[in-house]
């Protein structure tokens, strides 16, 4: 204990031994530019935008994945493009690995899913089933699963990589559209009352909301966005999801 | 007179300068001037325009040295000066106006160098309209002025009959928001030579904005025009939920009238922040229009102001800076000032990671005094308890005011402070952070690692 003690002391007194940066939300989507989202939770800034022409966007707060009309855009933490891949039109859907980095996109309109694995980038073209696809994700045990909004309520199908095709379908109840996929393979939607969190071997999470987004979009490490009608954007955490803050609006 | 003279004329061939042609311009057309030229009709007191060109089509320069217009009603609206060199291939454009005082056929001579024609007008018996003593013309709108909302502005229009024959009126229609005409009028009427009809018009806005109307007498159309601004903001009281906030909040501000609005009412609320020390900070803001105003309206009747999206109230983000905002209605300067105290350090998240030499502590939060000057780092073992006599203390004041100084984002700060470990680092499982500024100290929750 003593020695553990003495060395933590040292290490403290290291000249540089902290760093200073601004607090760094992650990326929005705002009309068709990506704009960084700087701040803490009530007191947000909107950063110059540096991206254009973006169809889709998701943030880890480790990576950033964006669709273009005709690529896939791979940012780093710091907004940084690392690799753009030839990518079929249309929106795209987003998953991260449960470490955050770039795990796998989603296009609805090409029936085509891409993995990425570090640099690679693997292709596969599938057949969607039944329901119009509102979340990509990918558990922590590596299975892609996307959730499908069908016939007003939400269903999980799981991608089988062997089979090149999307096989168990399972109903999700209690919950609709939007919603997306948590870390450690929880599930955010909504219900009639609002907010609903989902996680396995968890109860139920249920949070009163004064409107129903229409998109909920991931934003950033622990951040997500929820898109009102009347065009405010909101941002809540995925671990305090009852604080609701409003993000700046305006022009970007 | 004027028959014979256009009569000899048109028997001689036009004689020119070898090299200069004269044109009629018509749009992207031209035609070449012939003895004479027919510019059309205008209404007593309107004005018609026809666009000349002179072309040099020799070889080598030529020079205007003539151009002269005889005839009443008639008038260069744009004369080169003279001379005027026309280089071979160039041209030289100018116009003449005709404007008649009176109905009658009208003639002028148009002279350029040995060029002659006689330009031909008309004006037909029309009926004049004046208001307040001027004549309306077909090209210039008659203006009823800016009024504000709730006002009304009156002009009285005379129709008269200056010809020496009868006349008939037969239309009189006036349409547009916000223009009415109070005279009501038994039509068809023969206006007899040097008779008048007074017709009563008003201008009355429902809206602010501008407005454009017509006024059509027989087959003359009329343009009106008038604006409409918005009266002051009512006297009005601006409240904010909760009454006392601090920095790092979202609290919500509405507007309430001290009573109901008469007319719909628009305006402006603006924020301006006075720090306590010289510092900007953009995070202060409005958070639906992402700026420091913000638009709003009350509804006729209605004390509540709306603002944008419909809603009564909106959010105003303090920042991260102490000081005073102050909001204020635009146009009334109802205000209302927001202090913002001096707070220790507002941690927003913790975080504790280990890595392959030892701990790192990530932190984000703010400091509205931007005077960190001391980090207190205390870890602890598996069973919960402090390890060593006390925190690891870290002069940091130097290393934040320099951040400080070059940030743009008021009092956000995002904190990694890394320990080399080299003994059994699994032994520390967390740590809490403390921070001390001018205002007091603030410690972290517990990290874990």
């Amino acid at each position: 204990m003593r020695k553990t003690f003495l060395l933590l002391t040292l290490g403290a007194c290291v000249a540089g031994a902290q760093s200073l940066d601004f607090p760094m939300l992650g990326y929005i989507l705002a009309a068709d530019r990506v704009a960084p989202l700087f701040g803490v939770a009530g007191a947000f800034s909107i950063g110059e935008p540096q991206y254009n022409d973006v169809l889709s966007a998701a943030f880890s707060g480790r990576a950033g994945l964006l669709k273009t009309s005709g690529e896939v855009l791979v940012l780093d933490s710091k907004g940084r493009m690392t690799a753009s891949v030839v990518a079929p039109a249309g929106p795209a859907l987003f998953a991260f690995s449960a470490q955050g980095f770039a795990g796998g996109a989603l296009f609805p309109a090409a029936g085509e899913i891409y993995l990425f694995r570090g640099e690679k980038v693997t292709r596969i073209a599938t057949e969607l089933p039944a329901g119009e696809p509102v979340a990509l994700g990918i558990s922590g045990s590596g299975t892609i699963t996307v959730l499908l909004n069908r016939d007003g309520g939400l269903w999980k199908s799981r991608f089988s990589i062997v089979n090149g095709q999307f096989e168990i379908s399972e109903f999700v109840p209690g919950i609709q559209a939007p919603a997306v996929f948590l870390p450690g393979d929880g599930i955010l939607g909504m219900s009639g009352e609002g907010l609903v969190v989902l996680f396995p071997e968890k109860a139920r999470q249920q949070i009163p909301l004064h409107f129903h987004p229409s998109a909920i979009e991931r934003i950033g490490s622990g951040w997500l966005l929820l898109q009102a009608d009347s065009g405010a954007r909101y941002g809540i955490r995925h671990d305090q999801p009852e604080h609701l803050y409003e993000l700046p609006g305006g022009p970007q | 007179m004027t028959t014979r003279l256009l009569a000899l004329l048109a028997c001689l061939p036009l004689i020119g300068a070898a090299q200069l042609r004269v044109f009629v311009v018509d749009g992207e057309a031209e035609r070449e001037l012939a003895a004479q030229f027919d510019m059309g009709r205008a209404d007593a007191g309107d004005s018609i325009e026809t666009r000349f060109r002179v072309r040099n089509s020799g070889g080598s320069a030529e020079t205007v040295r003539i151009l002269t217009l005889g005839g009443a009603g008639f008038s260069f609206s744009n004369r080169p000066s003279i001379p005027y060199i026309i280089a071979p291939g160039f041209f030289m454009d100018f116009r003449v106006k005709f404007q008649p005082s009176g109905s009658g056929s009208y003639s002028a001579s148009l002279t350029v160098n040995s060029i002659t024609g006689i330009l031909r007008a008309s004006s037909p018996p029309v009926l004049t309209v004046t208001s307040e003593g001027v004549a309306l013309t077909t090209s210039s709108p008659l203006d009823f002025g800016k009024v504000e909302l709730g006002s009304t502005t009156a002009r009285r229009i005379a129709i008269t009959n200056n010809t020496p024959g009868t006349i008939t009126l037969s239309t009189v229609a006036l349409s547009g928001e916000g223009f009415e005409l109070k005279t009501a009028l038994t039509l068809p009427r023969a206006l007899q030579p040097r008779t008048t009809v007074t017709l009563e018009t008003v201008f009355t806005p429902k809206v602010a904005g501008s407005f454009e109307g017509k006024l059509l007498v027989n087959d003359r159309l009329f343009r009106l025009k008038g604006a409409a601004a918005s009266p002051p903001v009512p006297r009005a009281t601006i409240s904010i939920s909760p009454a006392v906030t601090s920095s790092g909040k979202q609290p919500k501000v509405s507007i309430e009238l001290a009573s109901p609005a008469a007319f719909p009412v628009t305006g402006v609320l603006t924020l301006a922040f006075q720090a306590n020390g010289s510092h900007s900070d953009p995070t202060i803001l409005f958070v639906r229009s992402g700026s420091k105003s913000i638009g709003f309206t009350v509804a006729q009747g209605e004390t509540r102001a709306t603002f944008s999206g419909g809603e009564t109230e909106t959010a105003l983000q303090t920042g991260t800076t102490a000081g005073t905002i102050t909001l204020r209605i635009v146009s009334n300067s109802d205000t209302l000032s927001i202090a913002i105290p001096a707070t220790p350090v507002v941690v927003d998240m913790a975080r504790g990671t280990r890595t392959s030499s030892g701990l790192d502590i990530e932190l984000t939060g703010f400091d509205n005094t931007r005077s960190v000057s001391q980090l207190r780092f205390q870890f602890f073992d598996r069973n919960g308890r402090a390890i060593g006599s006390g925190p690891v203390s870290v002069d940091a004041g130097a290393n934040f005011r320099s951040f400080f100084e070059a940030s743009a984002l008021g009092g956000l700060f995002s904190l990694r402070a890394s320990f080399p470990v080299s003994g059994d680092a699994s032994q520390i499982a967390g740590a809490e952070v403390e921070l001390v500024n001018s205002a007091g100290s603030t410690r972290s929750q517990r990290i874990q690692f």
